[in-house]
């Protein structure tokens, strides 16, 4: 079984796609759509297979980056560890799930930080975002991204959670 | 034997043909006309042709004389190439079940002679229904006349309308020698409900009492409404057309029709359902009917094939040259092939778990028969065999870009369905929910408009618990259009 990650349908193994909410549920790199900011010779790494179908690029494991998180209003840094997902969100007394990361303490509520909002996730030595359904919706560097997708960041990129504004910290 | 028939023809297959495909193809023959299931003696006749064809084509020094001595006098080559594609290249070893994905193409091996083009019969079969009144018929007349105008003069074309009765508006007619079709159009008057067993039953009367068989045939239906207790004697009416070898288009006009049903009918015939929202759809269409008619390579294409068991067939869709969700009926309506582009099917099975010492998968095999447009008398086939290695215990998945790409639409046309069959069951949070995800999907696929469509039908949904007057129909034929490979490329 596969379980999906956006709404927990189970599909069968061989299923591309989540037949309840579209979810693309295997990842392949030639449909991700983020912005490519690899090193010269990383890509030349890349190899063509002998079949018609394309390859997966063949690239050595880059090392995973710790993630710290500095708000830019108060100036506090999170540090992020251990984790390779987290939900950053705001905490709600009384509510089942909690984000991973919460943010209440930096006036989060006024902002418009959604209880759930974006989920960070490391992978391949990369970082994405994705924002999770938020009410006010969240921007990388000034760009509003679409809910439900993930967005690659790098290191000093400004993500802003509703007005709630925080810079990504990767040290590799 | 007919004059001049060759024993390839006998067996309808190529000269091409493989020592297996001559086995099949001689096997399958020799049962179907076995004289102790066919009584007479025109059976029998035909019966040891079939037996003298197989002598003579499977052994390989008679075969090489024989080909040697109608050299020159056919051309009895494959008309049509195949080539499939699957998602996974072997299937892994699971104790439990697996869905895999295969690509089917077909395309032209032939290029298009103007100069053999053959001659076309349309019949159209109009609704007058008293829904049909006004803005609608206008709209059907004007672009009959247009259509008309684009088609060959050697063309034939007829003219049936109904409700709840068919009259005969326009005889099987040359279109060169066609007159006061304006004034013959002016007569339609709209009254009564709508019954389209008559209609189609009065098409098919007509094409087929026109009964040449080098003359290639095609009914259009249009329609504004529900038909009433006659779906059964339609199915079954729309499968006899399929075996004559007639396609079947349906245009459903306005938003009252039954999509699901039309879908169904024309189906099975091989043909498609379109949803007709303004005139610049049907000026469309029949741009479009009037280009591809010249431009068919084959056509009543047919799968008949058997897998394995245990596995099933979920679904079949035609992605070009027109989208359609093909009826899993065996043998399959496939619809045409046209020259110079490529016919594509995308299918889906669920298989089984893996059995201890199984080596091999058989999805599907078969085969595919067709009517090559130059030789209209003439059947032909192409033998399909989608057999998978089962090979390791992990899945592989580097399936190819047009598999994911076709699958990624075909999900949210598939969500689409589901979102639709919520509103029915009157489950709208389900549905408010789903069309959300589809505008996410669509939004990620980049087509803003119709994700905006589908944010806005899904508020209607919250506050008036329905869809917008025809909001359902512009969804499912707006998302079904995008599993056409071309929209992109128009786009782009």
């Amino acid at each position: 079984m596969i379980l999906c990650p956006n709404c927990h349908n189970k599909e069968l193994p061989g299923a591309y796609f989540c037949g309840e909410c579209g979810t693309q549920l295997i990842s392949l790199d030639f449909l991700n759509t983020r912005m490519i900011n690899k090193l010269v010779d990383e890509v030349n790494v890349s190899e063509s297979g002998s079949n018609s179908f394309p390859t997966r690029r063949v690239i050595q494991k880059p090392k995973d980056p710790n993630i710290s998180l500095h708000l830019v209003e108060s100036g506090k840094v999170i540090h992020l560890s251990d984790k390779k997902d987290f939900t950053v969100g705001r905490a709600v007394e009384g509510q089942s799930i909690l984000p991973d990361v919460d943010v209440s303490a930096y006036d989060a509520f006024s902002l418009g930080v959604s209880r759930m909002h974006v989920s960070l996730r490391i992978l391949n030595g990369e970082v994405y975002v994705m924002d999770l359904g938020s009410s006010n919706g969240t921007k990388i560097n000034g760009q509003k991204i679409v809910q439900h997708v993930e967005y690659s960041v790098s290191h000093g990129d400004l993500i802003t959670l509703g007005r709630l504004k925080m810079q990504v910290l990767l040290i590799r | 034997m007919k004059s001049g028939e060759t024993w390839y023809e006998i067996l309808e297959i190529s000269s091409e043909a493989t020592v297996e495909d001559i086995r099949l193809a001689y096997f399958e023959h020799a049962r179907k006309y076995h004289p102790d299931t066919n009584p007479g003696d025109l059976a029998r006749d035909w019966f040891f042709q079939i037996q003298e064809a197989y002598e003579t084509l499977s052994d390989p020094k008679k075969r090489r004389d024989y080909d040697e001595s109608i050299r020159g006098r056919k051309n009895l080559k494959d008309l049509v190439g195949i080539s499939v594609k699957f998602s996974s290249s072997t299937i892994p070893r699971l104790n439990e079940s697996q869905i895999v994905y295969v690509m089917l193409e077909l395309n032209s091996l032939v290029e298009l002679d103007r100069a053999k083009i053959p001659q076309n019969h349309l019949c159209l079969v109009i609704d007058r229904s008293t829904s049909m009144k006004g803005s609608r018929i206008e709209m059907v007349k004007e672009n009959i006349l247009q259509f008309i105008e684009k088609l060959r003069p050697s063309d034939v074309i007829s003219i049936v309308t109904f409700n709840d009765r068919a009259d005969l508006l326009i005889t099987p007619t040359k279109v060169s020698e066609i007159s006061l079709i304006s004034e013959k159009l002016a007569t339609i008057k709209c009254s009564g409900s709508t019954e389209l067993y008559t209609g189609i039953k009065a098409g098919f009367d007509l094409l087929w009492g026109n009964s040449a068989s080098s003359i290639r045939k095609h009914m259009i239906l249009l329609t504004d409404g529900h038909t009433y207790g006659d779906e059964e004697a339609c199915y079954a009416l729309a499968q006899k057309l399929e075996t004559r070898g007639i396609t079947l288009n349906a245009l459903g006009i306005g938003h009252e029709w039954n999509d699901v049903f039309l879908d169904h009918l024309s189906g099975l015939t091989g043909g498609s359902s379109i949803f007709i929202s303004s005139t610049g759809d049907l000026r469309n269409y029949v741009q479009k009917l009037s280009e591809s008619i010249s431009v068919t390579a084959a056509e009543n294409l047919s799968f008949d094939f058997q897998s394995e068991d245990g596995i099933t067939t979920n679904y079949i869709y035609r992605l070009r040259p027109d989208v359609s969700v093909l009826p899993l009926e065996i043998p399959v309506p496939m619809g045409e092939i046209y020259y110079n582009k490529k016919s594509m099917y995308l299918l889906s099975f669920t298989i089984p778990p893996i059995q201890e010492n199984q080596k091999s998968v058989i999805l599907a095999r078969g085969k595919i028969r067709y009517q090559p447009s130059i030789h209209t008398d003439r059947k032909m086939r192409l033998f399909v065999n989608m057999t998978l290695a089962v090979e390791g215990t992990q899945q592989i998945l580097n399936p190819p870009q047009e598999i994911i790409e076709a699958l990624s639409r075909i999900s949210i046309y598939q969500m689409q369905e589901k979102a639709n069959l919520d509103v029915k069951n009157g489950h709208l949070n389900h549905a408010v929910a789903r069309l959300g995800s589809i505008s996410t999907q669509l939004f990620k696929l980049g087509n803003p408009d119709m994700a905006l469509k589908a944010i806005q039908e899904a508020d209607l949904i919250k506050t008036s618990g329905k869809y917008s007057k025809d909001g359902d129909k512009q969804l499912k034929y707006g998302t079904r259009a995008l599993l056409s490979p071309e929209v992109e490329k128009r786009e782009s």
